[in-house]
This record gives structure tokens, sequence and C-alpha cells, in this order.
């Protein structure tokens, strides 16, 4: 018996399904990521969507009561960010798990850049050097970060397209 | 026994894709119906007070993926557009996306956004071209109508 697992991770443009034993474990998830991705599968770490720490590679699959559970398979173990606002730039780590949405709250929070609550909810993150590419804030950060690179930039800014219709 | 066209088959296939499966599985978006050229499809909405909606959109999919769909924020009970007074009002943002201008959305990837407004280059990470797919397009609705939610996206 098999089961589907969704997957994101580094190098993949959107979310995959992997196929893995029903009562596999967190290795085969790594396995066959390898597979899509490109790498050896002893390099990839697998994380629960937005856990700070990667799975045991021989823990038991979790989240068969959950249809949209998401696993997350990188090399690193932590990404850093770099986010550009006005004049300033805050950086911290986060795991390659970790949901846009939450790194975006993170930006506009009291930790970055304490954005008014009134103007909070029109922010979006862009890629620095990519801002042409769509962030989908359910994408993992670990999308963003090239294996051995394990860093990102991104802008911070307001998401409203002006008024230019009747 | 019906035969699709490249058109039907394309949107089918998209609907099988993980990225719009998994939306499915999270409760984010459900396919309402679809008898081409029109797919009607169900999103998830948290307002800013905190309380969970649904909106439901109206996409023609004729010229699919090539052409990009024409999206319609849709009453389903009457089987015509949403009025303006019950589509979201807050944020901004949201606001200017859901607004009545006599066309479709008003987001660079819809059909008559397109050339509005020289927005295909201006927004090039909201412009529709070949290569994106429903998802694409659910996913930005998906974030505008959850813009007050922290965890929204999961």
């Amino acid at each position: 018996m098999k089961q589907n697992v969704f997957i994101d991770g580094q190098h993949l443009k959107e979310i995959q399904v992997v196929a893995v034993p029903a009562d596999g474990n967190a290795r085969s998830i790594a396995q066959e990521a390898a597979k899509l991705i490109g790498v050896d599968a002893e390099s990839l770490l697998v994380f629960k969507e937005d856990a700070e720490e990667p799975l045991n590679l021989d823990s038991k699959l979790e989240g068969a009561d959950d249809p949209g559970m998401t696993h997350h398979v990188h090399q690193a173990e932590k990404v850093s960010v770099k986010i550009y606002y006005l004049n300033g730039v805050k950086q911290r780590f986060f795991s390659p798990a970790t949901r846009i949405q939450v790194v975006l709250d993170w930006a506009v929070g009291p930790e970055g850049f304490n954005v008014d609550v009134s103007v909070a909810p029109e922010m979006e993150l862009a890629l620095t050097d990519k801002p042409e590419e769509e962030i989908p804030r359910s994408a993992h950060l670990g999308r963003y970060a090239g294996g051995k690179e394990h860093e990102v930039e991104f802008d911070l800014v307001r998401g409203i397209i002006p008024n230019g219709a009747v | 026994m019906s035969t699709l066209s490249p058109t039907e088959v394309a949107v089918q296939n998209h609907m099988q894709k993980a990225s719009f499966l998994r939306g499915v599985a999270c409760g984010r978006w459900k396919v309402l119906g679809f008898t081409f050229p029109e797919l009607f499809v169900q999103v998830a909405a948290v307002d800013e007070h905190g309380n969970g909606k649904t909106y439901a959109f109206r996409f023609i999919v004729d010229g699919y993926p090539d052409l990009a769909p024409d999206v319609r924020c849709w009453d389903m009970a009457t089987n015509a557009l949403l009025p303006a007074d019950a589509r979201p009002q807050t944020p901004a943002r949201t606001r200017e996306a859901f607004k009545e201008w006599g066309h479709g959305m008003y987001r660079p990837w819809d059909r008559n956004g397109a050339t509005h407004n020289n927005w295909a280059a201006i927004h090039p990470q909201l412009a529709w071209h070949a290569e994106r797919d429903l998802t694409f397009i659910l996913e930005d609705l998906h974030d505008l109508l959850n813009a007050f939610t922290k965890k929204a996206a999961a």
C-alpha cells in the first residue's frame, strides 16, 4: 500500500506529490523527493510544515488524518532571511519549512518592522533579485533558497495595485 | 462518447496537479462545477473580525491556458455577478481587486486586466502567461481573502 504525500522543497517550483509506503517513514519521503530534486537522498532533511527542526528520518509518518499535510525537503536546516523595507533591513534564521505567511507575519510584526496595523494587511514579500516571481503565502521558504545558498532576500512591499480604472 | 477539447483537457489536467489538490485538501478552495467553458470555484475567506466565509468565482476558460481566464466574483444562488456591496471591502488591496469596473477581477492575471494600464509589464509577478495555471489565480484570491489572518495560508 502506498500513500500520497504533498511536499515542497528546494528547487521545486510548486507543490509536488510523492508516493511512499503507507507504513513508511521520513526517509521514504527523502528518497522519493531526491528523485525529483536531483540530489542525494542522504543529503536531504525532512520537515513537517512550519516545523523548526527536521524529523528523525526513522520516524513514522504522521498526518494520515490531515489530507493537506505537507512536508518539506531541503539540504539546509536553517535559511538566513534578510528583509528590506524603506531604509532598513532585518535578518533572522528560519527553518526552510516555514511558510511565507509566517515570514511575512514576522516582517510586519514587532520583531520585524512593526508596520502599522492598518497597513500591515496590505504588505507582501517580493524576492529582491526576482521581483517578477509570484510568492504564494502558502509556499515554503526553502523553495526560494538553493541547496548551498541557504539565504533569501526579500523586499517588503505594499501589495495594493493603484486605482487606474473607471 | 464525448471528446474533450484540448482546452478542456488542459483545465482538467491542472485540476489534478498537486498544487491544486493540496488547496482542496486544506479546504482553501473547492470546485463547485465545471461545464466548459464555465468553471465555478469557491474560495475560503476570513474577514477582519475573524469570521470565516466563502466566495464563489466563475472562471471562463475558453482558450486556456494561452488565454487568461475571465474571472468574476459570483453569486451561485442567482447565477449572476455578486453585487459589489456584498464583496469584501477590506483591506484596500482586496477591495480594489474585487471592485466593479465592468470587467472581471481587477487583477493583472484576469483576461481583461492583462491589457489594462500596461499591467502585464508593470506587475509581471501577477501577470498571466501560458505557463500559469488555475492554482496561480486561486493562490492570489486566497491571499486577498485572508489578508488579516496569521497562518491563513495553512
